[in-house]
């Protein structure tokens, strides 16, 4: 099975890694990659976990019609507003008959609707275990291991800074200090408004209830 | 938001709702002090942001984020630092719950291998 990747950052390197670690058993290849940032590359055989990025493909439908992958994994940096530009990545995806994975929860929390028709309309899968609970199966678990039962609510903790920010506070530390402590431990982005507005807490239950 | 989508069991979704991030609004942390978190702390209570979601009667979604203070004792309390916990309330088994402890990278990069296994192995 042939894999287009759409980002590559900590998250895409680190699953390049487990396919090579498991390609006995699972034997998929990813063939290209494209990036804002790096370029783009493809090689049918597979590629590497380091690739030689070339200059970058000039649009992701041109990057798909080349790579011309099964499944596409959609995985660039998430604008939390609008869910863009990867909807539309995966938009192009589905046009042209690919499964689309995704890490990305703003293309569920803005558009799953008009993107599940997209994606029975073009008959292909789309799938985005990563986006809530970090990759523990959630979706797949009601999915596949819940058969009968009517899901009636759910009840989450689901955004680390804000966590580790009231820890923080219940040191004596200020929220701005307790930000910094999320930042240092590699968990909140440099705007932690995101956080700690709710707005992260939110995109996750909007993905759970329309998943 | 009506009733939609959980009747015929192969296809199953969790909730079909159809809403966005927006319709949630959400309350964040901005009005919380230090004051007031170090108080709980001696009242053996801490804050957290909860999200919380139910199906109603008419078969619409109501979601919420929200902080809430609860008992140290709660199970929400206990979850830590990175940590996430989501539990789902169903019909026929209860509540069923999903921990993850300190994830990082590695299990959002499972979470796509998982995906493309289901896919693989639906065609």
């Amino acid at each position: 099975m042939r894999l287009a990747l759409i980002g590559y950052g900590s998250v895409g390197k680190t699953f390049a890694r487990l396919l090579y670690a498991k390609r006995t058993v699972f034997p998929f290849r990813i063939t290209g990659i494209h990036t804002a940032r790096h370029g783009t590359v493809y090689e049918p055989r597979g590629l590497p976990i380091a690739p030689e990025f070339k200059p970058s493909a000039a649009s992701v439908a041109e990057f798909l019609d080349t790579a011309r992958p099964d499944v596409m994994v959609e995985i660039t940096t998430l604008n939390p507003e609008t869910g863009q530009p990867a909807i539309s990545h995966i938009e192009e995806a589905f046009a042209r008959g690919i499964h689309v994975i995704t890490a990305n929860k703003g293309p569920i929390a803005y558009a799953y609707s008009a993107l599940r028709g997209s994606a029975k309309r073009n008959q292909v899968k789309f799938r985005f275990e990563s986006t809530v609970m970090d990759g523990a199966p959630v979706f797949n678990e009601v999915r596949n291991n819940l058969p009968g039962a009517e899901i009636l609510g759910f009840t989450g903790v689901l955004n680390s800074t804000s966590k580790v920010v009231v820890e923080a506070m219940q040191r004596g530390l200020s929220m701005e200090e307790g930000v910094r402590a999320a930042q240092e431990k590699g968990i909140a982005e440099a705007d932690a408004s995101y956080d700690i507005d709710g707005w992260d807490a939110a995109a996750k239950a909007a993905a759970l209830a329309n998943g | 938001m009506g009733r939609r989508g959980q009747g015929c069991g192969f296809g199953k979704r969790l909730m079909n709702a159809g809403t966005t991030p927006k319709q949630v609004r959400p309350t964040g942390l901005r009005d919380l002090t230090t004051e007031h978190v170090v108080q709980l702390a001696k009242e053996r209570k801490t804050v957290m942001l909860v999200s919380r979601g139910q199906r109603l009667d008419d078969g619409s979604v109501k979601l919420e984020v929200r902080p809430e203070v609860l008992d140290d004792t709660d199970m929400l309390a206990g979850v830590k630092g990175s940590s996430n916990l989501l539990l789902l309330h169903t019909d026929l088994v209860g509540t069923v719950g999903t921990l993850l402890i300190d994830p990082g990278v590695a299990q959002t990069a499972y979470g796509l291998f998982l995906d493309l296994v289901d896919i693989a192995g639906s065609l």
